[in-house]
């Protein structure tokens, strides 16, 4: 009995734990998906939207390459995410994207090649695509211009090395009682472009005004099963907002967010502080995540602020209420030196001629006089929204009258306890009495 | 219908008046500003460390917690109510009068919800005038979130009054009214845990956990009157953004567990 009751056991832990490798072993299903570059409103983001999505989010202003793609998928129920698997099979779908709103058909797109170019960098962002043969053109125009770049990189470093060799053999002939040889200099390292173009792939081109499209793919006049999905444009316009850093001065490693505005920089009098800008683009969660990740979980009307860049702005306005005069700081570059002899900590100082800043910001100096107040920081640049930022000097509170306010309701209270005791004792003696 | 109007204003003055002359009320009041005159030291202490701090709403974590305070203290105080009524005896003579079921818990309700509002009332003129966190919080804008998000303890304070219909005795409504809520609470609180996480920062036992208890939230979350009460939480967190829809969610979860208390006090009579 002892015997058959451990066999039982242990076929029970056997099927236990194979029926957790197998359940370890997602099943992968051949399906149709889309592979896309969208426009985020700065850049260009890859995304995939799984098979069975009911829609996907793009935006409007610019071009969006969308590609119908067969291949394996499968979902992973712990992070609740599809995957699919582009290494093991990536079969485009050829045939024609029909859009359509409201069952009328509103257009027909081709299968193209297309290429990202961005002009100034994909740091720099504000991309574009460029469709069919003008972007092999433009992708091997700009292998090329690459090509040449590396060419006239590696004779301009070969120049330097010998110019430093030269140098050197200069410097050991001087050494030797030689005369001294004048060596001209070689000309600068080129510059390198930061221009991107990618190399050219092939999806349907949607560019679209917002709203919702559907959309499915249709080939010899015939819909392909698996291919329908709605598209849901929103509006990319006028989401440019500037967005801040405050950065302590006794917390340089630690900046601290200021996104919105109406945040406020509460700051002790005689603080120092940093401020730098970005640019960012502010979106309602709901529209711009699916745009980016179809599968996040998006909480509707919070906002999210995308930041782009370091903002070009050279100066902004201090503004004290009290005071009617305005201070005006400027963009400097500041660097941070470790404190010399006994002090612990660093010190942040205007960085000088020659050396690498560690930060470019705006210095904002509390005067140790103020001890209470409250200003603006204001930013007034034509292209964005007005950034303004309060400042609130903390100062001391009036611990007397916190306490003395908080307690007061307590001492009614008492009031009113020992009024009810005294009346219900008063009556009590009233009805003893007589 | 205007004599019923009636008879709930005039059962809501006695209620008032039986509050208003009560010790707790004001101890209460008492308390919450002693709270926020002890969050505004924390505050100010905070400058001793830090000289700079950026902050949309310094106060909006206590307005979170004094709502959740509020939220169980009136909870209580509306679970005490109708059962003591029942227990002493004093039920079955107001019913002898021209009042209902409906009246006397509309009464009740109604007092507590006046209690709700001037206990709001002095808070912000506690903030506005005693000033507890220094000049950091001068705008009414500041103290006045309070104001909104105090509709979601609508559902817990209707809850207790349906407790309150539910026990004889004021002991064993009170017992399940903070076993309920206690269990309820837990629950939100792992949700509220560990809905953030990562998978890759989660152990799979904690994976399957979270999967459970979201599942079932689904269905939870607009009936559980706790889940409403911690929306100010989530909002303070940044994990929800309370609209309108929210609000009226909690207000109809509320009139909801009234009429369901007006049913089970008035098949229960008056034992």
């Amino acid at each position: 009995m002892k015997h058959q009751l451990i066999k039982l056991l242990m076929l029970a832990l056997l099927v236990f734990v194979t029926g957790v490798a197998h359940a370890l072993e997602p099943q992968r299903r051949e399906v149709i998906v889309t592979h896309n570059r969208v426009w985020d409103g700065f850049v260009y983001k890859e995304n995939f939207v799984p098979s069975g999505w009911p829609e996907m989010r793009l935006m409007s202003e610019k071009d969006n390459a969308i590609s119908f793609v067969r291949t394996e998928e499968y979902y992973w129920p712990l992070s609740r995410q599809t995957y699919v698997a582009f290494e093991k099979l990536r079969q485009e779908i050829k045939g024609e994207l029909v859009i359509s709103v409201d069952g009328d058909e509103l257009a027909t797109v081709k299968h193209a090649p297309y290429s990202i170019v961005y002009p100034k960098g994909a740091v720099n962002g504000h991309g574009f695509l460029i469709w069919g043969d003008e972007a092999t053109v433009e992708y091997t125009k700009y292998i090329d211009e690459e090509r040449k770049f590396a060419r006239q990189f590696a004779k301009a470093r070969q120049e330097l090395t010998r110019y430093e060799i030269a140098l050197r053999e200069s410097a050991a002939a001087r050494l030797r009682g030689e005369p001294v040889v004048k060596i001209e200099p070689p000309p600068p390292l080129p510059e390198p472009s930061l221009k991107l173009v990618t190399k050219p792939a092939t999806a349907y081109r949607v560019a679209m005004s917002a709203g919702r499209y559907k959309a499915y793919l249709r080939k010899d006049g015939q819909r392909i099963p698996g291919t329908d999905i709605t598209l849901v444009v929103v509006d990319g316009s006028s989401r440019d907002v500037f967005v801040a850093d405050i950065v302590p001065e006794e917390r340089f490693t630690r900046p601290l967010p200021s996104n919105r505005q109406k945040d406020r920089i509460y700051a002790a009098p005689g603080a120092t502080f940093f401020v730098t800008l970005n640019e960012a683009s502010r979106f309602d969660e709901g529209d711009y995540l699916p745009l980016v990740r179809p599968q996040a979980v998006v909480v509707q009307g919070r906002d999210i602020w995308i930041r782009r860049r370091a903002a070009a702005q050279k100066q902004m306005t201090l503004d004290w209420l009290a005071d009617a005069e305005q201070e005006v700081l400027t963009l400097q570059p500041l660097k941070s030196v470790q404190t010399q002899g006994a002090a612990f900590g660093y010190i942040v100082r205007a960085a000088e001629a020659g050396e690498r800043p560690d930060l470019k910001a705006f210095t904002v100096e509390i005067p140790p006089s103020l001890s209470e107040g409250r200003g603006k920081l204001i930013v007034d640049a034509q292209e964005r929204p007005l950034f303004v930022r309060e400042v609130v000097i903390v100062n001391d509170r009036r611990e007397f009258l916190v306490w003395l306010l908080a307690a007061l309701p307590l001492v009614v209270g008492a009031g009113i306890w020992i009024r009810n005791r005294t009346r219900i004792r008063n009556s009590t003696f009233a009805r003893q009495r007589g | 219908m205007p004599n019923t109007f009636r008879v709930i204003w005039t059962l809501t003055r006695r209620e008032l008046a039986v509050k208003l002359s009560s010790f707790w009320l004001y101890g209460l009041m008492s308390a919450i500003c002693l709270v926020a005159a002890l969050f505004g030291g924390a505050f100010i202490q905070s400058f001793d460390t830090e000289n700079v701090l950026v902050s949309s709403g310094p106060i909006s974590a206590l307005n979170a917690g004094i709502v959740l305070f509020l939220g169980l203290a009136l909870g209580i105080r509306l679970t005490a109510s109708l059962v003591w009524e029942r227990e002493h005896r004093t039920l079955d003579v107001l019913l002898a009068g021209p009042t209902g079921h409906s009246e006397i818990i509309a009464a009740k309700f109604i007092a507590e919800l006046l209690v709700l509002m001037l206990i709001l009332v002095i808070y912000l003129l506690f903030l506005i005038v005693g000033q507890p966190l220094g000049s950091a919080v001068l705008t009414l804008a500041d103290a006045g979130e309070i104001a909104i998000w105090s509709s979601f303890i609508i559902p817990v304070m209707a809850f207790g009054l349906l407790v309150s219909a539910l026990f004889s005795s004021v002991r064993a409504a009170v017992v399940a009214f903070l076993v309920v809520i206690t269990f309820l609470g837990i629950y939100e609180g792992l949700v509220i845990w560990l809905a953030p996480l990562s998978p890759t920062d989660m152990s799979l036992s904690m994976l399957y956990l979270r999967s459970g208890l979201e599942s079932v939230q689904k269905a939870t979350q607009w009936l559980s009157p706790v889940s409403h009460i911690c929306e100010p939480v989530l909002v303070y967190l940044g994990r929800s953004v309370s609209g309108w829809t929210d609000i009226l969610a909690a207000v109809t979860l509320g009139v909801s567990f009234l009429g369901i208390s007006v049913a089970v006090s008035a098949r229960r009579g008056i034992v």
